[in-house]
């Protein structure tokens, strides 16, 4: 057994092995908050979606953001992990197993939200069973299909190694059912040469579907609100937009959780501040983009002079003007700044501008899809102050904080069963450094 | 003493017994509805008499049919028939033709329609004074010029008289109502020639109905001559779109374009698969061979 | 009183969400036997929670009897009259807010008081010209964005130009309410508590009752259409403003007075809200010149709940949480 797989199995199997009490009190509180977030949701189904804030005019609200902001986190493992694989960049190693994961975990978690702000919950199957393929929408659940199904599988080709390694390895000390799902999950795999070239070659072609996948998911997702007429959303930039946005989130959570589990599985020794270095250049990289194209999409808003253009940037510079800050200033200026000064880069300060980051582009979805349905063509003539301005209920904020929770539940589950960095990426790596370094010497 | 007490408090409970049951009884008792009755003479193409009622209950929101009423129409005193309003509201009764019926010495006849009321509805009755009309339709055309000539004439006590000065329109039927194509007022010979435009929409070969007619005449009621004639502009309607954003049927690029993309991604998808079950046949061969 | 109300009204719900579709077909069934029994008995029974919230045993065959009417009621609105293709005209001229449109449509369909298929505006196009009541039933638009954006297809455009919705299909996922410019749909945000008759079978034409977690809109009154009536708007207007009529047959009334509709259009210079969007509405608007009332007149005798809607309100969101 190499060095390298040795220490890593030392620090990854107590995690498989045994359960320690935090693991349970951290679980028992998500599972308290889903709990919550399911009570809201009974109080939904029964009383009908008046508990929540949407109103005639702002039809779709907090639900519809945490869908497309959970979407957007996927993009850590497409564009992320698959660029990276395809780009054979050296130091992905310990990070591409947690991007993967959240790929596969955000997109099992955002179509919930839609789930949620549907009127009829009973007649979800009817878009299968019915579906018009001129809708966006439908577009968007068979984007959205392909896209699990895809990333689950590049995520099982990810883990086939390491099932094999586990299953291999005697001195794990885990019940037998454990010992049965590695097997079978391994698929037989020795590690042969015609194995190896097999899941190298899948490996490569997923890798780019998972890209491809994952840039059409997302602008199909913006085009459901590109193809309307309002104002705001009636935009030819948000298909690039929207994907911009969506690597800059999942970039930023895929930070976060690189600093989460290097802190509680004492990981120092393989996510290193290089890891962090790198990956905050490539945030503030998009984060440069991210601005260039929200600026983009404002400046030309605001300098013409239609009027309903003008209406919206006027609620957004004053009822929205917090937001609008949050998201536009502090979100895209916070990562450039911390990461461009050198002096600035420690991983406390990188894992923060993630998660201002993070935060900014949550509210950077609310300001895009809210302010818009606030504003029609023909204006909300109302006294009531619920259907002129929309404020979200504790329903909704329930229900996302039930989102996140299962979020965390599902990381949780997960790291249970396979070890968080891809042991066998790492072994690669190393070997490859090995053989860089063995030939750098020849040829001195 | 205590008898008179008691006699006078015997007395006083039973008047307010009755007297709370009486208001008690009233406060019960709906409302009746007060109908409102629209009574209209039509004198129609093949020249029947027809007398026609409309029975509606007025509310604050909008006015509502009232069926099942029973109407009674009168010539002067002579009860005519009886109709029962039906699920609109409206009943109908036309004169036999051979009816004899009663002429004022003004050359009027009077018609009355009688509602008598019943346990929901209020009574109510309506009159019309109708001078009886002859009314003579020819359609021609004239230099090309599609032309409707009327000619009306009454009875009077001196024998038939052509009517002067009235006022008489030209229609066509459309779905809900009638259209007004042209109006003219009759000359002292009781006649005159009405344009009729060239535009008018017909049916898909041209045919529409000409319509002569008072329209709610002051002496005449109403009174109409129809004749059917192909002089309507054929109606072309616009086909429908078969393939759109908006119909059943996708447009043909959607269809093409979506199936290619499905097809290449689940294909690499399927070859993926594959490879999968192909480790483990391969897995399997050398655990055999150890 | 209200227990029972909400006690039959949850059970109402707990059947539906359980997706048995039942419901529906326990109104109906029962209604069914008691009209005519179109298949002999099977003699298998079902028991089935009637409209009032009672248990009531049902033979099977009548059920099937209820769900086949509702679908023929259904497939049947899909036709549209053949021939025909709707149009309304509206002489903002002659609009004084008077509100009986709005009040004839929520009571032909069964509306709820908050729920307005046929809305009034009150409207200024610029700064300088004057304030003008604009009522805005749904538009039927030729290029409906409605339609083209429904997932499942529950709203749908007949030959004869009218959109309807099928409450028996649509999933709530609003995406037609935000495609709308219009702002003409309305949403069932709630149960709307409404008691139809015993042997109401669901047809999109009338489409009552609302249906909770639905959408609505008008349906220009496609049933009174189908027996040549005018729709409730048109006739309940005092002052005549609707027109309605057929444009193939170049027609339209008010209930009083018939006119040619391209004489109408032509001469009073009509136009449609807003086509610049190409959405190619039916509705035509005549300009509000030579106006027979002053706006102002719009005002008097109005609810104040109603009034206050046309003072504008701050773009900034009110302090304190008054809902």
């Amino acid at each position: 057994m190499s060095a390298i797989r040795e220490s890593l199995l030392k620090d990854l199997t107590p995690e498989i092995e045994k359960t320690g009490r935090t693991w349970y009190v951290v679980f028992g509180i998500f599972l308290l908050i889903f709990i919550v977030g399911i009570y809201g949701l009974i109080q939904q189904i029964d009383k009908g979606h008046i508990v929540t804030g949407m109103r005639d005019n702002v039809v779709w609200g907090v639900y519809i953001v945490n869908f497309i902001f959970f979407m957007g986190l996927s993009y850590a493992g497409a564009l992320v992990s698959g660029t990276l694989h395809l780009f054979k960049t050296p130091w992905r190693a310990p990070v591409i197993r947690i991007a993967e994961l959240i790929t596969v975990i955000s997109l099992a978690i955002g179509p919930f939200f839609i789930f949620f702000c549907v009127g009829r919950l009973d007649r979800l199957p009817y878009i299968l069973a019915f579906p018009r393929i001129q809708s966006p929408i439908v577009w968007d659940v068979i984007a959205i299909l392909t896209d699990v199904f895809g990333a689950a599988i590049f995520l099982y080709i990810s883990f086939l190694e390491d099932f094999a390694i586990l299953r291999d390895n005697e001195d794990l000390q885990i019940l037998p059912w454990k010992k049965k799902m590695y097997r079978i999950l391994a698929l037989g795999y020795q590690g042969t040469e015609k194995q190896k070239r097999i899941l190298s070659f899948s490996r490569n072609v997923m890798a780019a579907i998972i890209i491809a996948i994952a840039i059409i998911v997302y602008s199909v997702l913006a085009w459901i609100f590109g193809v309307t007429l309002q104002p705001g959303w009636h935009s030819t930039i948000f298909g690039p937009y929207f994907v911009i946005a969506a690597i800059f989130s999942g970039v930023g959570l895929l930070i976060v959780l690189m600093a989460i589990f290097r802190k509680i599985y004492n990981l120092e020794k393989y996510i290193t501040l290089k890891h962090f270095v790198n990956l905050g250049i490539v945030l503030f990289v998009i984060a440069a983009f991210f601005g260039y194209f929200t600026f983009s999409d404002y400046l030309t808003k605001w300098y013409g002079s239609v009027k309903m253009d003008k209406i919206l940037i006027d609620k957004l510079f004053t009822e929205f003007r917090f937001y609008f800050i949050v998201a536009n200033y502090i979100g895209i200026l916070t990562p450039i700044i911390i990461i461009a000064i050198p002096r600035l880069r420690t991983i406390r300060n990188i894992t923060i501008a993630a998660i201002i980051a993070l935060v900014a582009l949550w509210v950077n979805r609310y300001i895009i899809i809210v302010p818009t349905l606030e504003t029609p063509f023909l204006p909300i003539q109302d006294t009531r102050a619920d259907w002129l301005w929309y404020s979200p209920t504790w329903v909704e904020w329930s229900l996302t904080a039930a989102g996140i929770a299962v979020f965390g539940m599902l990381f949780m589950i997960i790291s249970k069963i396979a070890p968080i960095i891809s042991i066998s990426e790492m072994e690669e790596a190393e070997e490859k450094r090995k053989q860089n370094q063995l030939t750098g010497e020849h040829h001195e | 003493m205590s008898k008179t007490i008691l006699r006078y408090t015997l007395l006083t409970l039973l008047i307010g017994l009755t007297a709370g049951f009486s208001l008690n009884a009233m406060q019960d008792e709906p409302a009746k509805i007060n109908p409102y009755m629209l009574f209209t003479y039509l004198k129609n193409t093949d020249s029947r008499n027809i007398l026609q009622v409309r029975m509606t209950n007025i509310t604050r929101t909008s006015e509502v049919p009232l069926p099942g009423l029973n109407v009674s129409f009168l010539n002067n005193d002579t009860l005519l028939g009886e109709v029962v309003t039906n699920g609109s509201g409206n009943a109908e009764f036309v004169i036999p033709e051979d009816f004899p019926i009663s002429t004022g010495e003004d050359g009027s006849r009077t018609f009355i329609a009688r509602f008598a009321g019943d346990s929901l509805t209020e009574a109510t009755e309506s009159e019309l004074a109708i001078t009886d009309v002859i009314l003579e339709m020819v359609l021609t055309e004239e230099e090309g010029k599609k032309m409707v000539l009327l000619k009306a004439t009454m009875a009077s006590a001196g024998g038939p008289v052509p009517v002067a000065a009235e006022e008489i329109s030209v229609f066509v039927p459309r779905t809900f109502s009638l259209l007004p194509v042209g109006t003219g007022t009759l000359e002292a010979d009781g006649t005159v020639k009405i344009p009729f435009p060239d535009d008018i929409p017909g049916d898909k070969d041209g045919n529409l109905t000409v319509i002569g007619r008072f329209n709610d005449h002051y002496l005449f009621g109403n009174v109409e001559k129809r004749e059917e004639t192909q002089w309507g502009v054929p109606a072309v309607k616009a086909p429908p779109a078969y393939r759109s954003l908006w119909s059943t049927l996708a447009p043909r690029w959607m269809i093409i374009t979506l199936s290619i993309m499905l097809l290449g991604v689940w294909g690499h998808y399927t070859f993926v698969i594959i490879s999968l079950f192909r480790i483990r046949k391969d897995g399997l061969k050398h655990k055999k061979s150890e | 009183m209200k227990k029972n109300k909400e006690e039959s009204s949850s059970r109402r719900k707990f059947i539906r969400n359980l997706g048995l579709g039942l419901g529906s077909a326990a109104v109906a069934g029962s209604a069914a036997i008691a009209r005519e029994p179109a298949e002999p008995d099977s003699g298998e029974k079902v028991m089935l929670l009637s409209s009032d919230g009672k248990l009531v045993e049902v033979d099977r065959s009548a059920i099937r009897v209820a769900k086949a009417r509702t679908k023929e009621e259904i497939k049947k609105s899909y036709k549209g009259l053949p021939d025909k293709k709707f149009v309304m005209v509206i002489d903002l001229a002659k609009c004084k807010n008077a509100r009986k449109c709005v009040d004839a449509c929520q009571e032909g369909h069964m509306l709820p008081k908050d729920h307005e298929w046929i809305k009034i505006y009150l409207l200024q196009d610029s700064e300088m010209a004057s304030k003008y009541w604009f009522p805005k039933p749904c538009y039927h638009c030729d290029n409906p964005l409605c339609v083209s954006v429904c997932p499942v297809g529950a709203t749908y455009k007949r030959e004869d130009g009218i959109v309807l919705v099928d409450n028996k299909r649509c999933i709530g996922c609003k995406f037609c309410m935000t495609a709308c410019p219009y702002s003409a749909r309305v949403f069932n945000w709630k149960d709307p508590e409404v008691e139809v008759p015993r042997d109401h079978v669901y047809d999109p034409e009338l489409n009552i009752p609302p249906v909770e977690g639905t959408v609505g809109k008008c349906v220009f009154c496609a049933d009174k259409l189908r027996v040549n009536e005018l729709p409730r708007c048109v006739k309940a207007c005092p002052m005549g403003v609707i027109y309605f009529g057929d444009i193939n047959e170049d027609a339209v009334t008010n209930g009083v007075e018939t006119l040619r509709f391209s004489s109408l259009v032509h001469d009073k210079q009509g136009y449609r809200h807003m086509e610049e969007l190409g959405t190619a509405p039916s509705v035509y608007y005549l300009p509000p010149v030579n106006r027979m009332y002053p706006v102002e007149i719009g005002f008097e005798d109005l609810d104040e709940s109603i009034s206050e809607r046309y003072t504008p309100h701050d773009v900034k969101k009110p302090k304190k949480n008054d809902r």
